[in-house]
């Protein structure tokens, strides 16, 4: 934050007196936003991603126009609804010479985005919800366990490198402190089933305080061989590192990405993903809050504003460990196209004498948001296809399966490390070995392509032409043409 | 190998102290009003008690003090989830004791709504087995396809939920126009969609998982603990009372009557063993498409039926029957294969309009008496598996 302010200001030899409380306070703001937003739209998009697994409509009621004009109406005319005091009567009387806009703004959002003010109206209703704390809990426990939860997630969100200028955080020990941060979550749902007094809160307490502390292993043995690979710890270091600078024209390319630096580090993709979902409690991890067995977890008893926290810090932390996941395997913001990356009106490698190139910070923002919003994206996927874990295969995945897994991707990862060295003096030069890679990286890609197009061409097996042919024609014919959904 | 785990059985346990968890009667997943008085060790459940009677409403009673008619609609409330199949149940019982034939028309309308609400009470409980083992989409896919059966069921008697069809002698309403053909589409749309309902659901592996030889049944229990209908075929034994003592018209019928086959390799349960929850899932699924198979046989029967003159005594929906309906006394006990298995009406007459005695015995009940036996030492997650795949609906436990 304080490289982006120092960049807009100019080279300064001291920081002006505004520039440090600026500096102190909009990353709070910033972040704040970023958390309101990634959740807000996340549960938007959750519900129209289920409603189309699910064959159902989602919201669509709830449009930028109608929302704010409905209320405005309802508050001038009867006098009625939120805010309907002398104060809200006159926002409601700014509102009115806005209607045709409103109405025009509704037309556009109804068609791309119906119901996109959902998560306004959520949050409207959350905040005016009465706060109940049982009579029976342990009441500072109770109380504070929610803030600890959404400051875990609030604190992750800090590292993250957005994109080459901005980023809020990078310290020489940033996946440390993510990994550090984001388990303070458990302890904060501990003390929600603790102080509860609710035999379902307290179970689910106990199921994610082992279910986390399991999974933080492989989680974080894959975190610690893109440390090894890359070096560094900062996670802006290690976008830096991905992006494979002094290869020539190799430099910026797809392939400098972890994921694709070894076989290894595929393997380890995956894994990691597992994990990050068990530490988010999404399914098919979702033990802890599992509402069909223990009717709604650790946050049985929470009502309004404090159950939203638990809610915001899900989403938040969702976008946090998917942002993670795009940092040490995906390559963070490079967008991936060399050419662009290393072109002198692009800023690469963060050196602020090579000026700001405010275009290159805005593409590499949003390339890490999308990056990161994918991982979001599949794990909803995730959770609206597929059935939980019981406890015990959760445990038996983790320590049987993805442990042994990871670290012996670990000592794989460690052992190509040490022997690059020798590659490269057998290459020849460091580039020489990098276009090698390159060429490797290139001949994978194609037997993929081979193989995909084998795969949509082969041919089908009597049961599966069956089975196409079935679906093809008796639903067409029998659903869409026939009245039937 | 052995030595190891003998020696991790010596060492000295941890101590441990059993809770009492009250697992109801408002849980989202014991299906109803029932409450589990569950006593666990940690995530393992040393015993689980039903306690049943929340919604109990003494219609066997009530049936002493209305006519043979009037209770009609109260078996719809026995078990609102197939109610078809109640009307059909007490129908047979009261028609076998009053010598009462049935026209063949009104057997063919009642075979297809009865198999029609299989199918419907069926989508709801393999849509709710996944949803409770954490899968929420399969639940709604059933409740889509649920949702057709319902309008069907609209167009030939206005009702969605319970719907009072049958009558003593036949059913209250012919088939309007255009409904067999509405009927023989839903056959043609339901069947790749269950296809595509497997696909999704049946074969994942961690639902698998979740089932397999969890809540196992062996055969010898199922018959002993007197589990019916798919619990019971779901342990492998092959009995239906459809296929074993047909009634109504169901030996003009062909279809299969599926039974469990776990740790059969070839099977569609191979991890698993015979009679636990994946059988008793699969079995549903399987009855399912030999629903869709009668259907479409009913459906060219009623076509054939249609071609006769109107008059023809094998085109009436109803039995002329005398408006004060007197049964003549004795007793009888009718069964008829619902979709939570066997349902027996068991009536006593005294001569009057009403009966002296009216005895109600239902599947769910008796999946209810094994559940604590069958539970014992699983975990948390398997007991609401178990509730899942007994489908039990509680206003038929309770009545």
């Amino acid at each position: 934050m304080y490289e982006l302010l120092s960049a807009l200001q100019g080279a300064a030899a001291h920081p002006a007196w505004w520039m440090i409380v600026l500096a102190a306070f909009v990353p709070v703001m910033v972040i704040w936003l970023v958390i309101q937003g990634v959740a807000g739209a996340s549960t938007y998009v959750e519900r129209k991603v289920a409603a189309d697994i699910q064959r159902r409509v989602g919201p669509n009621q709830c449009n930028v126009g109608s929302f704010f004009g409905a209320w405005a109406k309802e508050v001038i005319r009867n006098g009625k609804g939120a805010m309907a005091d002398a104060g809200g009567r006159f926002m409601a009387m700014l509102f009115i010479p806005l209607q045709p806009i409103f109405a025009m703004v509704d037309k556009v959002t109804a068609k791309f985005a119906p119901g996109i003010l959902i998560f306004l109206a959520d949050g409207i209703k959350l905040i005016m919800k009465e706060d109940i704390t049982p009579k029976a809990a342990d009441k500072p426990l109770f109380k504070v366990a929610p803030v600890i939860v959404l400051a875990s997630a609030f604190g992750a969100l800090a590292t993250l490198p957005y994109s080459d200028r901005f980023y809020i955080a990078d310290f020489n020990v940033g996946l440390l402190y993510i990994a550090a941060i984001a388990s303070l979550e458990t302890i904060g749902i501990l003390m929600a089933g603790w102080a509860s007094n609710n035999k379902w809160a307290l179970l689910g307490g106990f199921r994610s305080a082992a279910q986390v502390v399991s999974y933080e292993l492989p989680a974080g043995l894959a975190i610690l061989t893109a440390i090894l690979l890359c070096g560094t710890m900062s996670l802006q270091d290690m976008t830096v590192a991905q992006l494979g600078l002094g290869a020539g024209w190799q430099a910026g390319w797809i392939w400098h990405w972890n994921i694709f630096s070894n076989p290894f580090m595929l393997i380890l993709a995956p894994v990691f993903f597992l994990a990050a979902l068990a530490e988010c409690n999404r399914t098919p991890f979702d033990i802890p809050e599992a509402e069909s067995e223990l009717v709604a977890g650790y946050h049985t008893e929470y009502t309004g504003m404090r159950f939203a926290f638990f809610f915001m810090a899900e989403y938040a932390m969702m976008f946090v460990v998917s942002g993670v996941f795009a940092v040490i395997f995906l390559g963070g913001w490079s967008t991936g196209i060399g050419a662009l990356e290393t072109w002198d009106k692009w800023a690469v490698n963060g050196d602020p004498a090579q000026g700001f190139y405010w275009y290159a910070s805005l593409v590499h923002l949003l390339v890490f948001c999308g990056k990161a919003y994918l991982g979001v994206l599949l794990m909803m996927w995730i959770r609206w296809t597929i059935p939980r874990f019981r406890v015990d295969q959760m445990m038996s995945l983790c320590w049987r399966k993805l442990i042994p897994i990871s670290m012996t991707c670990f000592t794989a990862v460690g052992i190509w490390v040490a022997l690059r060295p020798f590659v490269v003096r057998w290459a020849g030069s460091e580039a020489q070995w990098q276009s090698c890679a390159g060429y490797g990286a290139l001949a994978i890609a194609v037997a993929i392509g081979v193989f995909l197009v084998w795969f949509i061409l082969r041919p089908l097996t009597p049961d599966e032409q069956l089975r196409r042919k079935l679906i093809k024609e008796t639903s067409i014919k029998a659903g869409a043409g026939h009245g039937f959904a | 190998m052995s030595d190891a785990i003998l020696q991790a059985n010596e060492r000295p346990r941890v101590h441990t102290e059993e809770m009492v968890l009250s697992m109801g009667p408002h849980h989202p997943s014991t299906h109803g009003v029932l409450r589990l008085e569950v006593v666990t060790d940690g995530e393992v459940v040393v015993s689980a008690r039903p306690d049943i009677g929340y919604l109990h409403r003494a219609i066997e009673k009530i049936g002493e003090y209305v006519d043979y008619r009037q209770f009609m609609p109260y078996t719809d409330r026995v078990d609102y989830i197939c109610s078809m199949n109640s009307n059909h149940a007490y129908a047979l019982g009261v028609e076998k004791l009053a010598k009462i034939s049935v026209p063949l028309r009104a057997e063919l309308m009642r075979v297809m709504v009865a198999e029609l609400n299989r199918i419907s009470s069926h989508m709801i409980c393999i849509g709710a087995l996944a949803m409770d083992m954490g899968a929420y989409t399969p639940f709604l896919h059933g409740l889509c396809h649920r949702e057709l059966v319902n309008d069907i069921f609209e167009d030939v008697c206005g009702a969605r939920l319970t719907y009072n069809y049958l009558t003593i002698g036949g059913v209250s309403y012919d088939a309007p126009p255009g409904w067999i053909e509405k009927c023989e589409r839903f056959v043609e749309y339901l069947w790749p969609k269950m296809i595509e309902f497997n696909d999704l659901i049946t074969g994942n592996t961690i639902f698998q998982e979740r089932l397999c030889r969890v809540g196992v049944v062996s055969p010898e229990h199922a018959v002993n603990w007197g589990l019916v209908g798919p619990n019971l075929r779901g342990s492998g034994v092959q009995w239906d009372v459809r296929k074993n003592e047909p009634y109504s018209i169901y030996d003009r019928l062909e279809f299969d009557v599926p039974v469990g086959d776990g740790g059969d390799p070839n099977g569609s349960n191979p991890q698993g063993e015979l009679g636990d929850s994946y059988d008793r899932y699969v079995v549903r699924v399987k009855e399912v498409f030999e629903s869709l198979k009668i259907l479409k046989q009913i459906c060219s029967m009623l076509r054939e039926n249609e071609k006769l003159p109107a008059d023809h005594p094998d085109r009436l929906y109803q039995a002329k029957l005398p408006v004060r309906l007197k049964v003549p006394p004795g007793e009888c006990y009718v069964r008829s294969e619902n979709p939570r298995g066997e349902t027996g009406y068991y009536v006593i007459s005294d001569g009057t309009e009403m009966p002296l005695r009216l005895k109600i015995r239902t599947g769910s009940f008796s999946a209810l008496g094994c559940f604590e036996e069958v539970t014992r030492g699983l975990l948390i997650g398997d007991v609401i598996a178990v509730i899942g795949s007994f489908d039990i609906v509680l206003p038929e436990v309770d009545r």
